[in-house]
């Protein structure tokens, strides 16, 4: 199966990987898998002010579960958190082309930023409620 | 719920009941195919989990060589296609029963027919290890550390044979069992995790040939 230019890009080049200390201020951590293929991605944001300052990644899988999250990094930066929760699977898969095949590569992505986000919302509570 | 009766169909020609659903060996005739032809009754051999391996791979020898289309050249362009189509769903029957783990799969869409169970479970804290076997792996393989990548790979294997182990005493349990959705669920939770570790298998294998 060929892969579209865009996820090609993202695969070759993929931006933002990395990975931020999960237990520094302001870092959500959302780790998720897909068991059909046993992909495993790990995203990670860091906010500010409720903004998402700056986000990594690491994904073991495809090229499209690759790209996907590439993609995600890029674009939850400088969003704030509802902004970024509102980030639709559909959107990533219009933006790379994917195929019906690799859709759950971007359900995937979708999963890893609301996973992140609730992971940096926990920990804010949890630090308020222990302060 | 009801248990279909997979293995009970005659002869479409002389009546006789059929041992494999493709093919009758008493009149040598081709049978029609069911959409939903059930593998083991294709292969001619009991339903279940546990099963005698000699015995599949003699089955399928045997149905195979009745349904091979060399032996329709001269026939019907129906026959033809027919066992054309009949091979193709023989291999495709054969290959999903000889791996323990497409058995599995495959015995639990039987099974569980109708049935709804969290088909994305993993044992707690999986993903995270799952996470940090796979950057050990990059750290191994970048090293091209062999020595270590096979140790790696062993290490997988076992477990893997222990998921595989395990799922002999779950499909008994669902034979005697009411809520087949617990004993589903635990199936699933070990054949999603046996993904991860193919996943982690078929890197090392990737990277060896290449």
């Amino acid at each position: 199966m060929a892969y579209s230019e865009k996820v090609i890009d993202h695969y070759n080049e993929p931006r933002n990987v990395g990975s931020f200390e999960k237990n520094d201020e302001g870092v959500g951590t959302g780790l998720v898998g897909a068991p059909e293929c046993g992909d495993v991605m790990k995203l990670q944001i860091k906010v500010e002010k409720d903004q998402i300052v700056d986000a990594k990644f690491k994904t073991f899988g495809c090229g499209s579960a690759i790209a996907s999250s590439s993609l995600a990094t890029e674009w939850v930066k400088g969003k704030s958190i509802d902004e970024a929760m509102s980030i639709q699977n559909t959107e990533i898969v219009e933006e790379l082309s994917l195929p019906p095949v690799k859709i759950h590569c971007s359900v995937l992505a979708e999963d890893a930023i609301k996973a992140a986000i609730s992971d940096y919302k926990n920990r804010k509570n949890s630090e308020t409620s222990e302060g | 719920m009801s248990e279909e009766p997979s293995h009970s169909r005659c002869c479409e020609r002389c009546g006789t009941e059929l041992v494999s659903c493709l093919f009758c060996f008493d009149c040598s005739s081709l049978q029609p195919l069911s959409p939903s032809t059930n593998y083991f009754y294709a292969l001619g051999i009991p339903d279940g989990f546990e099963l005698d391996l000699t015995l599949l791979e003699e089955q399928f020898r045997q149905i195979a060589g009745e349904l091979h289309p060399d032996f329709y050249m001269n026939s019907s362009s129906a026959e033809k296609k027919l066992s054309g189509r009949a091979s193709t769903l023989l291999n495709q029957a054969y290959d999903n029963l000889k791996d323990s783990f497409k058995r599995a799969t495959y015995l639990m869409r039987l099974k569980g027919k109708g049935l709804e169970w969290n088909e994305r479970v993993l044992p707690p804290g999986f993903l995270e290890e799952m996470f940090s076997l796979q950057e050990e792996l990059d750290a191994m393989l970048e090293k091209q550390d062999q020595p270590g990548l096979k140790r790696f790979q062993d290490l997988l294997d076992k477990r893997r044979r222990g998921l595989e182990s395990g799922l002999i005493p779950l499909f008994r349990m669902l034979e005697s069992v009411k809520e087949l959705e617990v004993v589903l669920e635990q199936l699933q939770m070990k054949l999603n995790a046996e993904r991860y570790l193919q996943s982690l298998l078929d890197r090392i294998q990737v990277e060896e040939t290449t």
